[in-house]
């Protein structure tokens, strides 16, 4: 009758894997996969108004850089180089990526833009020649005007050259300037060219990165010797992480189900293998279609980690199925297989509690999936028959280890104390949190990118002072004072360059003093400059056209016209100023210059914070699971049973103090602890509620050899993530099977004395 | 630029390959006596002022260098490079413009350096030859237009003329103004 309903149960649960792969099939049509390291990372909590603000900067700028694609194109020669331009250009061109071009216009757009400010607008070197010596400034012009060089004079518009001059004093704060069509620079006798696309629709989309990665690879492959090009964008990094991953999740998830159904084959007979996989396979289904259902777009890092999952959920197959063939019914199995569910979940949903999209993300793919692995383990490999389950040859040096290692006897109040000991030191182990951990770039792009910053002279993102402000002037006199501050720190060699809104939109108070230096010199040199040049009558017309211009540039007019959205935004109440710096050399003396609406931003120090942040309250929340979950165990099993129980605790432990000290303790490796502790959980579970420990050693030991296999596959990642993941549980498992037999023979239970004499 | 704009650039490209390779030949046959030194006098007119700006000097080609040293109506001296063009006072430099951030001084430079040197491959890389005449036999004239859009939309048209080396030579701006520079080697 049991065995009637059992198969009855049986094959509903299989139709209900059907219906379920069914709404897998119709979500994943256009379901869009993530490989932004970003997204993984959790938000700043919003609590000051700096971090706010910073968090609105950052946005900001993120939304700026994620739709830019810039490559640099150089050559010998300027021929060469705007021909590779091109072509690169029209190789790239999709359109998701639009090609950003240049021509006569747009520079022409640029002067006049300006030109109705022109007054108020002085070059540096202008101002300091109007304020100290107007004569050096005025044979200056008249060299100028006489030059065979000196070409575009207005004689009433600018007539001492001050606008041209201001021009050129723009146009030198880049090192590119617009040549045969193509931003240009020159450097060591190499001619670069830029060539810039935008980016439609979401920059980490899979048709933005579609093929990006495979294309640039193919054009630096088709390149002549002495031409290069540089790639830069989030975008670039992006398709290459997300090829990678997808390259590693395919070999490692291929590399580990053969590892994993050779060693079952061998081990367990051909039937227990096709159970087993499917027991893995539909745990794997269940997690996949709750979870693309469940969040918006699913990371491929989730996906790896997932695919981890092939070695934890055949644990509970293993264990129920080396039981269930040497006689044990599943009604016995089923509190032990109960009791391992539960701790394995409590293990894994802790991930689940951190605000943090990438645990939240993995804690409930992993849960399912083990939970969909644990249910079919239950209702189909009671069917099975008996045949084939019988240790192999190949299999006997697990025994031998078993019977070989000597017993460990330990007092469970020492142990408790040991744990207590552990579990504060893990409390506080001090970690590593940079966010280049997270890199998964590969490093000849990381290496371009940094070449590409050098030669357009263009710092990094990553520090800069976000000034905010609710009026125009207010703005300004913050600006002012900043930059007075920032270009102290500067002559001191404390930082080596910042860039101001200022550079580009002068603050009205300047620019009314540049106008009333202007205004000065048109009135007492203009009549005699003009006499010179035979043109008395002009003096007076070039004074009237300065009289006409009497607006400012302001900031509405300027960020509407030409605007330069890395150094000003604004929100709905407020305006913002970014203000960029470079080289920060005493980081302490730069973060001193932060006031009330000076806030300064040091994005990858942030990110470490956050990430710190989380790896603590990861330790600490671990912490409390062992406690609750050694509670739980020790209730089931008993107060004797707690040295047994300790290992995987003290395994999981003794594997972060070292990697604390002598390596580095990141957020992924505390998530790979957990696993450890969820396998070894479940083994010492097993061998205290099992009858016999043979069969149960043997499930444990083929247990932890397919995680190796899984686990041993990921630590060969070049995804820094995956590889930290892998390492962390190999070692782990290692220790954690090494200890077992020990400490299991000293252990003082009843069921263990009476095993010892039949199991040596 | 429109298409329409792109389409008969790239005809009358096609139309003045043909014979732009045979006139460049020929020019820099002409043009192969580079000028080291001499006199020179200017004339710029400017769009608004009534009067030509005239001026008069010496110029010297050193190691690349174009010095154009203005005697009259007031001394002062130019240095041209490929790379810069300076003013210089009394052996010091008081103002320079990088040639990288003014295309429009840098293109004027390489012409010069390129005209005064006879170096009309030089002339190539920037400038279109839109037409070459042969006077007689050793004299000739020529027009130039800018490779580059940006460029030919602020310096519209360039007109040389010489027989062993440059005699002459005028450009004129988009605005109107022209400078006219006649060169004669040191007697």
């Amino acid at each position: 009758m049991i065995r009637m309903g059992q198969r009855h149960l049986a094959v509903a649960w299989g139709l209900c894997l059907c219906l379920i792969a069914l709404c897998l099939w119709v979500r994943l049509e256009n379901y869009r996969f993530d490989a932004s390291l970003l997204s993984l990372l959790p938000t700043a909590q919003q609590h000051d108004l700096g971090t706010q603000r910073a968090a609105l900067a950052n946005k900001h700028l993120t939304d700026l850089l994620d739709r830019e694609l810039l490559l640099l194109v150089g050559a010998p020669d300027a021929d060469t180089s705007a021909e590779w331009a091109a072509r690169i250009q029209s190789a790239i061109a999709s359109p998701t990526r639009q090609p950003q071009t240049v021509d006569a216009t747009d520079v022409t757009q640029f002067s006049e833009a300006y030109f109705p400010h022109r007054y108020f607008l002085l070059a540096e070197q202008d101002r300091a020649l109007l304020r100290d010596s107007p004569d050096q400034l005025l044979r200056r012009a008249q060299q100028q005007l006489y030059s065979p060089m000196g070409a575009g004079y207005q004689p009433i518009a600018d007539s001492f050259w001050l606008f041209q001059n201001f021009l050129q004093s723009l146009a030198e704060q880049s090192p590119l300037s617009v040549q045969d069509g193509w931003p240009t620079l020159t450097h060591e006798g190499r001619v670069y060219r830029l060539v810039r696309f935008r980016l439609q629709g979401e920059a980490f989309d899979a048709n933005a990165q579609a093929g990006l990665a495979d294309l640039i690879d193919q054009l630096q492959a088709q390149l002549p010797t002495d031409v290069t090009f540089f790639s830069s964008g989030l975008v670039v990094h992006a398709a290459y992480g997300a090829r990678m991953a997808r390259q590693e999740i395919s070999t490692v998830g291929l590399g580990s189900l053969i590892g994993v159904l050779a060693l079952l084959w061998m081990s367990l007979g051909r039937g227990s293998v096709i159970a087993l996989l499917s027991c893995v396979g539909a745990g794997l289904l269940l997690a996949m279609t709750v979870s693309v259902w469940w969040f918006e777009s699913l990371h491929l890092i989730t996906l790896a980690f997932g695919a981890t999952l092939i070695g934890v959920g055949i644990d509970y197959g293993i264990h129920a199925r080396v039981a269930l063939a040497s006689g044990e019914r599943l009604r016995v199995l089923l509190p032990a297989l109960l009791l391992g569910l539960v701790t394995s979940l409590l293990a894994y949903g802790i991930q689940g509690t951190m605000p943090f999209p990438g645990l939240q993300q993995m804690a409930l793919f992993s849960c399912v999936g083990l939970l969909g692995a644990w249910l079919s383990a239950c209702l189909w490999l009671p069917l099975l028959t008996d045949k084939g389950v019988h240790p192999r040859k190949i299999f006997q040096w697990v025994h031998h280890y078993w019977s070989r290692v000597p017993a460990l006897p330990l007092k469970p109040q020492w142990v408790a104390l040991l744990l207590i000991a552990a579990l504060a030191l893990f409390w506080q182990l001090p970690g590593d949190d940079r966010l280049s951990n997270l890199q998964t770039s590969p490093a000849s792009l990381v290496a371009q990118e940094q070449t590409f910053q050098q030669l357009l002279q263009r710092g990094s993102k990553g520090q800069y002072f976000l000034v905010a402000a609710d009026s125009e002037a207010e703005l300004d006199a913050r600006l002012m004072a900043l930059n007075e501050q920032l270009a102290v720190l500067q002559g001191r060699g404390l930082i080596s360059d910042f860039q101001s809104l200022h550079d580009w939109r002068p603050a009205l108070e300047r620019q009314w003093h540049n106008r009333a230096l202007q205004e000065s010199l048109y009135q007492t040199q203009g009549q005699s400059w003009f006499e010179s040049l035979g043109a008395p009558a002009l003096a007076n017309d070039a004074r009237q056209a300065l009289v006409e211009s009497a607006q400012p540039l302001t900031l509405a007019r300027w960020s509407a016209q030409m605007p330069q959205p890395q150094f000003f935004f604004k929100s709905t109440e407020e305006l913002f100023a970014i203000v960029p710096v470079q080289g920060v050399i005493d980081a302490s003396s730069v973060q001193a210059l932060s006031a009330d609406n000076i806030h300064y931003v040091d994005r990858p120090a942030t990110v470490a914070g956050l990430l710190s942040h989380y790896r603590l309250q990861l330790q600490h929340w671990t912490a409390v699971a062992i406690v609750l979950a050694l509670s739980l165990l020790v209730w089931r099993l008993g107060w004797s049973a707690l040295p047994l129980l300790a290992v995987p605790v003290l395994a999981a432990i003794t594997v972060a103090t070292v990697l604390s000290l002598w390596f580095s303790l990141t957020l992924f490796h505390c998530l790979a602890l957990l696993l450890v502790l969820g396998i070894g959980f479940d083994s010492c579970i097993f061998l205290l509620a099992g009858a016999q420990p043979k069969p149960v050693w043997y499930a444990t030991s083929l247990s932890v050899l397919t995680s190796g296999i899984s686990f041993g596959l990921l630590a060969l990642s070049e995804t820094p993530v995956l590889h930290f993941f892998g390492l962390t549980v190999l070692m782990g498992l290692l220790l954690v099977w090494s200890a077992i037999p020990s400490v299991y023979k000293g252990l003082a239970t009843d069921r263990v004395l009476v095993n010892r004499a039949d199991y040596k | 630029m429109g298409v329409r704009a792109f389409v008969v650039g790239f005809v009358f490209g096609l139309l003045s390959l043909a014979t732009a390779a045979d006139d460049w030949a020929s020019l820099t046959k002409r043009l192969h006596a580079p000028l080291a030194s001499g006199e020179f006098s200017q004339v710029k007119h400017i769009g608004g002022l009534p009067l030509p700006l005239q001026s008069s000097g010496i110029f010297v080609v050193e190691n690349g260098q174009l010095r154009w040293l203005t005697l009259l109506p007031f001394e002062s001296e130019l240095r041209i490079s490929v790379t810069e063009v300076a003013q210089w006072e009394q052996d010091s430099k008081v103002w320079a413009a990088d040639a990288q951030a003014q295309p429009m001084v840098a293109t004027l430079a390489k012409l010069m350096l390129a005209l005064v040197a006879g170096d009309a491959g030089a002339l190539a890389q920037l400038f279109q030859l839109t037409q070459f005449e042969v006077i007689d036999e050793k004299c000739w004239a020529l027009t130039l237009r800018p490779l580059d859009s940006v460029l030919a939309a602020h310096l519209t048209e360039v007109q040389a003329r010489g027989c062993e080396y440059l005699a002459q030579l005028s450009f004129g701006e988009a605005g109107g103004d022209t400078t006219l520079i006649q060169l004669s080697p040191q007697s």
